[in-house]
């Protein structure tokens, strides 16, 4: 090992130049940011962070969506709607959903069945029969017509319709059922229309299902 | 110290950036925006009125109100609201080939409302169209009862077009006052039919 060639000895800037190339700064960076993350450790900074809980709405009570407010009612089981073309597979019942649709938007909305994207309603916790939480059909109570669009301002009472296996549901189960939601990002510029994103849960109604038998006419 | 003289070509320069900025401005502020760009083409017209677009022909006959709707098809559907029925005689004018009444909206006021599904054949909404022979028939449009006593009911407007986008092609746009129309408390509808009745 040689030894280190003797600090020269000069004007005071030189000298000072001579210490501040001898720093360890890599040790510093990494002793600082250690105290850092150590502090804020101590302090809570690696907690998890706690989630708002997702309110529970009382059956009967109304949720104002972005576009539309759904005031869920009722649940209840059922064999079919022969009379209005919706029967269900062999060993399979109907989870019927009663609840009010309003449009608050100044456009007509149109609210999905069968598709992948679910709207408004999913049950939870439960064995659908087919491969999507969508509700399989929305009818019209009164005429018995599948909804296809809201118009604004003019509430609608609709029956969700989910097609079940025999024994996923029961007289006197409690389903849960998510209500959702979503946020407007603006007009669409490639197709025609609006935007939307942030798809979420805006809370849930939890129903004691009803077995009606045969079903209802109405 | 000696005032400068005026140098008539930085006077020129100047005034030529001006009218550059100010040409520049007007360019900018008078280029239509998407909106402008892709709007509609407007066909205005008077109920009884036939009215020609690019792909569609329209003649609006009649406008009623009633609370309740017997449609020809036996679809009777209650509303919270009022129906508002328009008798209308839709074809399409150059191609048919896929090409329907997806288009039928009253506005009234900044809401629009699209004619109803319901009524299913009893109805003309989303009918497809031939070339040259309309069809002719009811369009339901379902509205909140307050509405049509509300002063944006004597300006509402009809508007019809082929497909379910109307941007950047005919739309068929026809005034009606609802406000003067009478509440009916039902209405039968006529059976949508090819041609003429």
């Amino acid at each position: 090992m040689t030894s280190k060639p003797p600090v020269e000895l000069g004007p005071w800037r030189q000298r000072a130049r001579g210490l501040y190339d001898r720093l360890p700064t890599k040790w510093l960076i990494t002793g600082v940011s250690a105290v850092l993350l150590g502090a804020s450790a101590l302090l809570g900074g690696l907690d998890d962070v706690p989630t708002p809980p997702t309110p529970q709405f009382e059956p009967g009570d109304r949720y104002e969506a972005t576009q539309l407010t759904i005031q869920p009612e009722s649940a209840s089981l059922i064999d079919g709607f022969p009379e209005h073309g919706v029967t269900p597979a062999e060993g399979n019942r109907l989870l019927v959903v009663i609840a009010t649709v309003e449009n608050t938007w100044s456009d007509p909305v149109r609210i999905a069945t069968g598709s992948t994207e679910p709207d408004s309603l999913v049950p939870v916790g439960i064995e659908l029969a087919g491969e999507y939480r969508a509700p399989i059909d929305l009818i019209v109570f009164g005429d018995g017509t599948t909804v296809a669009t809201v118009q604004p301002n003019v509430p609608v009472q609709v029956a969700y319709v989910w097609e079940v296996p025999a024994g996923s549901v029961a007289d006197g189960d409690d389903v849960r059922f998510d209500v959702l939601d979503r946020e407007y990002q603006g007009e669409a510029r490639i197709y025609f229309g609006d935007r939307f994103s942030d798809f979420h849960v805006a809370g849930y109604v939890t129903f004691t299902v009803e077995d009606l038998g045969a079903g209802v006419s109405g | 110290m000696t005032r400068p003289t005026l140098n008539w070509r930085h006077v020129a320069n100047g005034a030529g950036l001006v009218v550059i900025l100010v040409l520049a401005g007007i360019v900018a502020h008078t280029t239509p925006n998407d909106e402008q760009q892709q709007a509609p083409i407007p066909v205005r017209g008077q109920l009884g009125e036939t009215l020609s677009g690019r792909n569609i022909v329209a003649t609006v006959d009649e406008v009623r109100i009633a609370e309740s709707v017997e449609a020809s098809n036996g679809w009777a559907g209650p509303t919270t609201g009022v129906w508002v029925v328009v008798d209308a005689s839709v074809a399409a004018r150059v191609d048919d080939l896929g090409v329907n009444l997806g288009y039928a909206r009253l506005k009234v006021g900044d809401t629009t409302y699209s004619a109803s599904t319901r009524p299913g054949t009893g109805s003309i909404a989303d009918q497809f169209l031939t070339t040259g022979i309309p069809w002719t028939g009811p369009l339901m449009f379902e509205l909140p009862g307050s509405l049509i006593s509300g002063d944006a009911a004597r300006s509402a407007e009809l508007q019809l077009a082929v497909d379910s986008d109307p941007r950047a092609d005919s739309l068929i746009v026809i005034p009606v006052d609802l406000y003067s129309l009478d509440v009916e408390s039902t209405v039968s509808t006529e059976r949508p039919v090819w041609g003429t009745r």
